[in-house]
């Protein structure tokens, strides 16, 4: 119930997403947008500079949306807005390299199972995510989840960084 | 410090040699993106 609250709307968002990108001829401004913005971000995280923020949003899940309400409601709630990943905050830059990458595959079959796929595997991230932390919480593990964040920003601008190179490659090589 | 950077600069050199060597350069970045998005759903805190 929790995996498929969480998987089935990431799912069909990212699929929607691939198709609404994939219609316009997007990509190689999507791949000159990777190379700027992978290697910004992914310099910025690895290095561990402070640089810009991340681009996203604040905004988490109202509590009255939730409270009072049963466990099912909770829990479709929750995987609506935090499976696909747009609506709440992304801590780490990696997140906005994704749409990106498939604005840049440039084939409307291969972008929809592209996106489709990274819908699949953030939302399952996620619910993994939140039973690991179901089962950890507590002001205890404060400090694990801060050197834990910062492991992960830097792992996240490694990838943006291979990223970055790899949109070189294919933009050098290809054209 | 150093070690940061040569991490920064072997990620980047592995990811444009990886382009360069596969047949569909495009597949090299698809599968970084699946990487990524499975590392960033598990890696965000517990923050509904």
């Amino acid at each position: 119930m929790l995996v498929a609250a969480f998987v089935v709307p990431a799912i069909l968002i990212w699929a929607l997403l691939g198709l609404l990108v994939s219609l316009v001829p997007l990509s190689r401004v999507a791949l000159a947008m990777i190379i700027g913005y992978a290697i910004y971000y992914g310099v910025a995280e690895a290095m561990r500079w402070p640089g810009l923020r991340p681009p996203g949003r604040k905004w988490q899940v109202p509590g009255q949306w939730v409270a009072g309400r049963s466990a099912s409601w909770r829990i479709l709630v929750w995987g609506f807005l935090l499976g696909p990943g747009f609506a709440t905050r992304n801590p780490y830059a990696g997140f906005w390299v994704l749409p990106l990458a498939v604005a840049a595959v440039g084939s409307l079959r291969f972008g929809v199972a592209l996106a489709a796929t990274l819908g699949l595997l953030h939302a399952s991230g996620r619910a993994a995510a939140l039973l690991r932390d179901v089962r950890t919480a507590g002001p205890a593990n404060y400090l694990n989840s801060v050197l834990w964040s910062m492991r992960w920003r830097a792992f996240d601008g490694l990838a943006l960084l291979a990223v970055g190179g790899a949109a070189i490659g294919v933009l050098a090589l290809r054209w | 410090m150093r070690a940061s950077k040569l991490a920064a600069a072997a990620a980047l050199a592995a990811g444009l040699t990886a382009a360069w060597l596969m047949p569909s350069r495009l597949t090299v970045l698809a599968a970084l993106a699946m990487i990524i998005a499975a590392a960033n759903g598990y890696s965000k805190a517990y923050s509904p």
